[in-house]
């Protein structure tokens, strides 16, 4: 286990970002940098992430970044895999695609699948704060059942895309989950998806203040809970084996797990749930970990 | 026919310069400011590099690692974390307004 002093104490984003006060995914994209190093190309599409790096003839982070369209994160991040190859300095430099919910759930889900079954050696991390918060928090295919968004005044009546499973059918060596409000996890997952040849996925679950409805000082609290809830359960699938991570081990046992309600109360999204979805929500939480325990067991 | 050189210089001139302050002096954004106490802050009262859950969690890398810890106010939104994540409450977070 990392541990605060571990951490490169080094910054790679400079203060003074137009990040919203208490931005999970600006604490993310900070910790994941120092993780990565500044031997890192990053290839961002339309996003949150974006709008971080500035306009214009400025930049707030010290390493090279891409800006692409939507659709085309993964297939970027295979041309910069391949002219770096080409250069004979394909082990030396980190190719990282960082994009949203969006950007990998609905819009580029066809590129990144593509980049991933053509064996590209990068990292896709996929910030998901469960709706496109950038344009005004529309429903994406990764908002939960219930949250309300511009578009789902009422609601959303679809469950929440399973991005990681979608991954891990593709094979690939590594797929992790991973939460803001958990740094030094999500730091050590970096740091060993850095070292791993092949495509390598990280799926992180980023609160967000203005889209979620909450203050802003409870941004690494509400990602705890998601967690304690059981709701978010943080694991990596290395070569196809499953590990559960150390701040969701105590979530095997159903006694020790907070009522999903818990997590709901805190964010206004989630005014307008009603009893029968969180009743659909309780099941989907017990047999994800039910699904976890036979999978650590097999 | 074009020029190859005068092209790639052209792609040069986009090349972004990386600055402090980007969206201008973000301390301006909120009124309330993190002032730690340093009788309570758990590295400036033990002498020791532990602790820092205040480096660690602000999203806008305005801590810094030292001891003490020292918030760049020019630049903290005042979003508050570091005084909700402070395991001593040695950070609390004080309203200013303009007279």
């Amino acid at each position: 286990m990392v541990n605060v002093m571990d951490v490169r104490e080094e910054e790679f984003i400079n203060p003074g970002t137009r990040m919203c006060s208490g931005c999970a995914m600006a604490l993310i994209y900070r910790i994941a940098l120092k993780a990565l190093g500044p031997k890192t190309i990053m290839t961002v599409p339309a996003s949150c992430l974006t709008v971080l790096h500035g306009m214009q003839g400025f930049c707030t982070t010290k390493v090279s970044v891409l800006h692409t369209p939507f659709a085309t994160t993964g297939a970027s991040a295979s041309g910069i895999v391949a002219s770096l190859e080409e250069k004979g300095l394909a082990d030396d430099i980190c190719v990282v695609a960082f994009a949203g919910d969006g950007g990998t759930a609905d819009i580029g889900i066809q590129a990144l699948s593509g980049a991933v079954e053509r064996g590209t050696n990068f990292i896709y991390a996929c910030y998901d704060n469960e709706a496109y918060m950038n344009t005004g928090v529309q429903r994406s295919g990764s908002t939960p059942l219930g949250a309300f968004t511009a578009t789902t005044p009422g609601g959303k009546i679809r469950a929440k895309k399973n991005m990681p499973k979608i991954l891990e059918a593709h094979g690939i060596p590594y797929v992790g989950t991973a939460n803001g409000s958990y740094p030094l996890d999500l730091y050590e997952k970096f740091q060993k998806a850095r070292e791993i040849k092949g495509a390598k996925y990280i799926h992180i679950l980023s609160a967000c203040p203005p889209g979620w409805g909450y203050d802003p000082k409870d941004t690494i609290k509400i990602g705890k809970l998601a967690n304690d809830t059981g709701f978010w359960p943080l694991y990596e699938i290395i070569n196809g084996k499953f590990i559960l991570s150390k701040d969701s081990k105590k979530n095997l046992d159903p006694s020790k797990r907070k009522p999903i309600e818990e997590y709901f109360n805190t964010q206004k999204r989630f005014n307008k749930i009603s009893q029968k979805e969180i009743e659909v929500y309780r099941k989907y939480i017990d047999d994800l970990w039910n699904e976890i325990k036979n999978r650590i067991e097999s | 026919m074009t020029d190859s050189k005068k092209d790639y210089q052209k792609i040069l001139a986009s090349v972004q310069k990386p600055v402090k302050g980007e969206a201008g002096k973000t301390g301006t954004w909120s009124n309330f400011k993190p002032i730690i106490d340093l009788k309570k802050c758990i590295p400036a009262k033990t002498g020791k590099a532990a602790c820092f859950n205040c480096w660690l969690y602000c999203p806008e890398a305005v801590v810094t690692r030292t001891i003490p810890p020292e918030i760049d106010l020019e630049y903290c939104k005042g979003c508050g974390i570091c005084a909700e994540e402070c395991p001593v409450d040695a950070i609390t977070m004080i309203e200013v307004r303009p007279e």
